[in-house]
């Protein structure tokens, strides 16, 4: 209902524009005879991961809208000027979504949705311990599975077959935490003592792991990992340890509720490290910026997107301004991947120029799309044998003055990084 | 700065917040017999009136604090004649299901009318830290561990110089006795709810001003909660403040100098080891019934 | 009820012939297992009654070996599940033994802090893939050996003979002495140990047959879904739905736990399917709900509600029918010569300051009444309760000649003084509420060397036998299949007392038999004492009516201060002034 209405809006807007009316509006009647496509949607719709999963629906729902219907303006964004799949006669893609809201019901629905509503391909499930139970109904039943949001290394670490990731994983984030830390200390930084606070389930575990050996094999000093259990009750004694260890860079992996709390702490405690680097996770949030106001500035986190790469990157701009006028929101880092990935799967699907199993893999396996034809900072997508975005990467950002701008890589920075952080009472 | 001293600061704060939160479930323990699962959840619900006092009818948190706690007494009220009177004197199976279905009903009715978010608030009073042996301290935490003294000290006092104090000592003490003696037996109970559930709610109030509150932050204190009843004995008001300063201490002390990750371990180790090294002394007060 | 199951069986076995819906076939494989854990669960706190917050430890345990086992060792699930099962099954015995020493809230607490114990520890062991978990083998996919295949059938039919077996255990301890035992021990672990039922051996024995059902379930659920981690396999909230399934069901039945884990299941599956993104835990909302409810107005579950429906029985009239007392035809030979059979020396009773009992002698010939004499506050009961065990002397000695030789009681469990022959019946009378009139003079037969494997027979013929013949005893075959909760105070009195007598004990201390009874029960009571002395039972008597005791008793000893001041012939303590002032204080 909701896809029609707007479909339909963005007609009329075509309309107004004038451009090619009869082209678009020829397609249109034809796509939808030849049969639309059915490709499933795994994502946590309901328990405590429910308000991302919305976002990420309301970008896949967007990314799929791209698909369907004509966007010559947002050329050459992958999809976006033809209405459908040209190389299927025009067909459209059809989203089933299924609530993946732990990783039982996660491989329980992905065998619903192609056993019995005969999907061609299966997207999701942003957690990764989910994204690994329902790509193993995919795997086990030879159906495509694309992830565009877990970043758990394992996963493309299985031998899989039909298993795919646009995204990065947490080495390749990892990885540029210390290619930054290298180019900071060409710069003159002090950065050789680390320090680790991140929460114990898969997604902190695995990145304090892939943290620890990185740290190890560059020759840096690991002054303290202290994992804790989320939600935590307080931080202190793990912030007190690694106050104590003094670290030149703090690395966290930690939800909302628990950076939130980090930051309260430190400010209890008089005490912020000369930086304090995140994976994602809570400390790129909206409400993150709502709940530490001021306090919470300075941090810097890896991200797969930013708003601020539209000003090099104009398509960037293009598609947000698209979707704030469908949601009055921001796009952000987490669901520019999804979006990303649903444009991955649709072209996948024309590239192979069929339905069957084998032919989206085709398709997959010949993925080359260049960077200009991304929303992302990346030098592209095209898969290695394991199903791993080759090109998958990120850029570093830092909040400053309530807004999360790209710090690094220094030739797509909006601004110089601020490091070290200022002390608490050299803040205004 | 000293770890151990930093450590037992901050463990003694956070050690007389547990105390405040547990108060309440040694009380109803001690006077009603019965072991209230769903006691952390008063405490969550009481965050969340708070929070909506304070960030939706921007009221002051000292003002929303008597609103706050008159509400917590009336639900006290309303579990034991509702719920709990039926329960009373049935067997242990009965009494820990139903405190059981309370937790589930009382969480997850938070979860589906406020959803999983966390919500926190400020208190522009408390958002600065104090030194306390020259160790920096929230002004929130220690707030809410002046709090919890005046709390423990007026419940004290009432117990020990009123008279209806002395009734309510003389019930949990023996309930048959007291009734002999012409206490209103079933008035007592009631009142021992409602305190309960209202000194659950100064935890949950104070609580916010440095905790952010979702349907599952129950979880982090629940057994906290009970470590801190077990090992100080209930049915006093002496008892969770001695076992919630312990339980606070453990776990800074073992956190700061041991290890962080294990902090709860050490918790429930000592809850258990309380359990079973002294199941003779928490016997003795068991067997009244 | 056989049949019954018997039928649903069948039925569910061919259920994946008919049906081929995927979705529907896996939320039946999830009702198996579940069904299996709730089943398991209810074996301790259905029949053993021991509620355990902590049963995620063991199906998580479960999981984690036989995984570990079939990832490190390449050991087949089909024998690291049993491996899985015994190992589970010890480590809850060295948990069992310390915790069951704690009741009512504290064994759930302990099961409690014991799983977030385990929980976090497993967070943590790198060994077990710590937080992130562990993946199956799928490179093992269809390969039998190995229990992984890419199609459900396979599962639902090992999900649905792991529950069949699950059931049947269940459905066995219920039909046998082990489940009597355990409803009276769950109702009154005091009047149980009397009858010298060891509670704690059925406990253990319980929790190793919960433990390990549950870990198969637990490795059946790791086979099926190919990845554990702690959040899943450990989570706290299994351990609570794996109870609330079997409560909401009916506890203590066969039937309950899987009724519990189908309606409970599939509700949630369906609540999932059909609210879709809607869920926001108003499953968990309605669970609570009907969980209060049901432990409030109907503890027995839904089956509960169906039996009080149908079973609803009368009241029995007030007081008890006028019978004449039919003989014990099993009576023993002639009467012994008197010699000592317990011998009570110097017993001293502390609490506190307090000195209950202040070096009491005492001594009871074979075949005597004796009767026990004194004041409120004399140490009456307190001497019982010290020479039956359950109050710790503070001082002396108390010995029991038996044939094989003088035993010392000192220092010893209420049950195995019982099972040395020695019966006791309680001041206030303690019989066990839900226990059919049958059902109590069945569990009072003879628990000395009674191995497990007996217990898990049901009732020799000669156990039966003498229980109807106690039943025409005491006047009770009226009420023979009602619950003891359904008699009158009166009746209760005579059946705790038929009770005692059905292992025939050379010894019975009742603790005022008369008191609080009409004239009828008290001439009624005093004529089977009689008739039981005849037929070679000793008793000590403790009664404050002291025309009755006069009348019966052989001896009487007169108590005062938690000591002896008199003892003697009914006559002589008659005449004693000395005793008559401390009794009427005069």
């Amino acid at each position: 209902m909701k896809l029609r209405r707007v479909t339909r809006r963005t007609l009329l807007r075509w309309v107004g524009g004038g451009a090619a009316v009869l082209g678009g509006l020829r397609a249109v009647p034809a796509s939808a005879q030849a049969g639309d496509i059915k490709v499933g949607m795994l994502y946590p719709l309901s328990g405590s991961l429910a308000l991302i999963g919305r976002d990420m629906r309301q970008a896949i729902d967007l990314a799929a809208d791209i698909v369907n219907t004509p966007h010559p303006e947002l050329a050459p964004l992958t999809l976006a000027a033809p209405a459908g799949l040209p190389k299927l006669g025009g067909r459209k893609m059809q989203l089933v979504w299924a609530d993946a809201k732990d990783p039982a019901t996660a491989r329980a629905e992905a065998e619903r949705l192609i056993d019995q509503e005969k999907v061609v391909a299966l997207m999701g499930c942003y957690a990764s311990a989910y994204t690994a139970t329902a790509s193993l109904a995919a795997e086990t039943r030879g159906i495509p599975f694309l992830n565009a949001e877990s970043s758990s290394p394992t996963l493309t670490q299985r031998g899989f077959k039909w298993f795919f990731r646009t995204g990065p994983t947490d080495e390749t984030f990892t990885a540029m935490f210390f290619q930054m830390f290298g180019d900071l200390r060409k710069r003159g930084k002090r950065i050789q003592k680390l320090a680790i606070l991140s929460e114990n389930t898969e997604f902190g575990a695995t990145a304090a792991k892939v943290e620890q050996a990185q740290a190890k094999a560059q020759g840096y000093q690991m002054a303290a990992v202290e994992m804790y259990t989320s939600p935590p009750a307080t931080l202190e004694a793990e912030l007190n340890r690694i106050h104590a260890a003094s670290p030149d860079a703090l690395i966290a992996n930690s939800y909302l509720i628990d950076a939130v709390t980090t930051i309260k702490a430190l400010k209890t405690m008089r005490y912020f490290p000369p930086a304090l680097v995140a994976q994602d996770a809570g400390y790129v949030l909206p409400d993150y910026i709502k709940d530490t106001g001021k306090d919470g500035y300075y941090i810097m986190s890896r991200a797969s997107w930013a708003l601020g790469l539209g000003a090099r990157k104009r398509l960037v701009g293009r598609v947000n301004d698209l979707y704030r006028s469908r949601y009055n929101e921001d796009m952000d880092e987490t669901n520019a991947r999804s979006f990303t990935g649903l444009l991955t799967l649709a072209n996948a699907i024309n590239l192979g120029g069929g339905t069957s199993p084998t032919q989206i893999l085709q398709g997959l396996l010949m993925t080359d799309i260049p960077e200009a034809d991304t929303i992302m900072p990346w030098k592209g997508i095209k898969f290695d044998k394991d199903g791993q975005n080759l090109y998958a990467s990120g850029v570093m950002v830092q909040l400053l003055d309530g807004k999360y701008k790209v710090v690094w890589p220094f030739d797509l920075a909006e601004t110089s990084i601020v490091w070290p952080a200022p002390a608490w009472d050299k803040r205004s | 700065m000293n770890l151990l001293l930093i450590a037992v600061v901050q463990g003694l704060v956070m050690g007389l917040v547990y105390a405040l939160v547990s108060l309440g479930l040694g009380l109803i323990w001690g006077v009603v017999d019965v072991v209230n699962f769903a006691h952390a959840e008063y405490m969550m619900w009481a965050m969340y009136a708070t929070y909506f006092a304070v960030a939706g009818l921007h009221l002051d948190l000292l003002a929303a604090l008597p609103i706050v706690v008159a509400l917590g007494f009336l639900a006290g009220l309303c579990t034991y004649i509702v719920l709990i009177r039926r329960i009373m004197g049935g067997p242990a199976v009965t009494q820990i299901f139903t405190t059981f279905g309370l937790l589930f009903f009382l969480r997850y009715s938070a979860f589906a009318a406020f959803g999983p978010d966390f919500r926190g608030i400020t208190w522009p009073p408390a958002s600065g830290s104090v030194l306390i042996l020259g160790v920096p301290v929230s002004t929130a935490q220690a707030d809410a561990a002046l709090a919890a003294l005046i709390t423990f000290g007026l419940l004290h006092a009432l117990l020990q110089w009123t008279k209806t104090g002395k009734a309510l000592q003389a019930t949990a003490q023996n309930p048959a006795a007291a009734l002999a003696l012409g206490i209103e037996v079933e008035w007592m109970y009631m009142l021992a709810w409602g305190l309960s559930i209202a000194t659950a709610a100064v935890g949950g109030v104070f609580l916010l001003t440095f905790y952010q509150v979702s349907p599952t932050v129950g979880d982090a204190f629940l057994l906290l909660m009970f470590a801190s009843v077990v090992l100080g004995g209930f049915g006093s008001v002496l008892g969770p403040l001695l076992g919630g300063v312990v339980i606070g201490l453990v776990e800074s002390v073992a956190g700061n100098l041991v290890s962080p990750t294990f902090k709860l371990a050490f918790v429930f180790a000592a809850l258990l080891l309380v359990l079973f090294l002294r199941p003779g002394g928490l016997l003795g007060q068991e067997r009244r019934g | 009820m056989t049949a019954v199951g018997a039928a649903v069986g069948v039925l569910l076995a061919l259920l994946p012939l008919a049906v081929h819906n995927a979705y529907f076939i896996n939320g039946m494989i999830l009702v198996f297992i579940y069904g299996t854990a709730a089943e398991a669960w209810n074996l301790l706190g259905g029949y053993a009654g021991q509620l355990s917050f902590g049963h995620a430890v063991f199906f998580g345990l479960g999981a984690y070996t036989s995984t570990m086992l079939l990832a490190q060792a390449g050991i087949s699930p089909w024998l690291g599940m049993w491996a899985a099962a015994g190992l589970v099954a010890a480590v809850s015995l060295v948990v069992g033994l310390p915790t069951f020493r704690l009741r009512r809230h504290y064994f759930a607490l302990a099961t409690l802090a014991l799983a977030e114990l385990v929980r976090v520890l497993f967070l943590n062991w790198n060994l077990v893939g710590a937080a992130v978990g562990l993946y199956l083998p799928v490179r093992l996919m269809n390969q039998p050996w190995a229990m992984i295949w890419n199609t459900k059938t396979p599962y639902y039919y090992i999900a649905l003979a792991l529950f069949a077996a699950a059931c049947g255990a269940g459905a066995w301890v219920g039909r046998v002495r082990l489940g009597l035992y355990l409803r009276a021990v769950d109702e009154d672990e005091d009047a149980a140990a009397a009858l010298g039922i060891p509670a704690l051996r059925y406990k253990l024995l319980m929790m190793g047959a919960s433990a390990a059902f549950t870990a198969l379930a637990g490795s059946v659920f790791a086979q099926y879904v190919l990845y554990i981690d702690p959040s899943t396999v450990l989570d706290p909230l299994r351990s609570v739905l794996f109870a609330i399934m079997a409560l909401f069901g009916g506890r203590g039945t066969v039937a309950g736990p899987a009724i519990g884990a189908g309606f409970l299941i599939l509700l949630s599956q369906y609540l999932g399917g059909a609210l879709g993104g809607f869920g926001r835990g108003y499953d968990y909302v309605v669970y609570g709900l009907l969980i209060m409810w049901i432990a409030a107005y109907e503890p027995r579950g839904l089956l509960g509600l169906v039996q009080r429906l149908r079973l609803w029985r009368p009241a029995p009239a007030p007081g008890a029918e006028v019978q004449p007392p039919a003989h014990d035809g099993d009576a023993r030979g002639p009467r012994p010569a008197p010699a000592p059979l317990l011998e009570v020396a110097g017993l001293a009773k502390r609490f506190g300051g307090l000195r209950a009992l202040d070096g009491v002698d005492l001594e009871v010939r074979r075949g005597e009444i004796v009767g026990i004499l004194g004041p409120n506050g004399a140490g009456k009961s307190t001497l019982f309760d010290c020479i039956t065990g359950y109050l710790p002397a503070s001082g002396g000695r108390i010995m029991l000649h038996r044939a094989g030789g003088p035993r010392v009681l000192s220092g010893r469990p209420p049950h195995w003084i019982a099972q040395q022959g020695l019966a006791r019946t309680f001041q206030l009378i303690r019989v066990f509420p839900g226990l059919t009139v049958l059902e109590h003079l069945l569990i009072g037969q003879e628990h000395r060397g009674e191995s497990i494997a007996a217990a898990l027979r049901p009732s020799p013929p000669a156990v039966r036998r003498r229980a109807e013949i106690l039943l025409q005893f005491v006047a009770l075959e009226a009420h023979r299949d009602a619950p003891a909760a359904a008699l009158s105070y009166g009746q209760q009195k005579l059946l705790a007392f038929a009770m005692a007598l059905v292992r025939r004990p050379p010894l019975m201390l009742l603790d005022e038999p008369v008191a609080g009874v009409n004239l009828t029960v008290v001439e009624r009571l005093k004529d089977y004492i009689r008739t039981q002395n005849e037929a070679g039972t000793t008793f000590l008597v403790i009664e404050h009516n002291m025309d009755a005791l006069m009348a019966l008793a052989d001896r009487l000893y007169f108590m005062a201060n938690g000591r002896v001041v008199v003892e003697g012939p009914p006559e002589a303590i008659q005449q004693s002034d000395e005793a008559l002032n401390l009794y009427y204080g005069r």
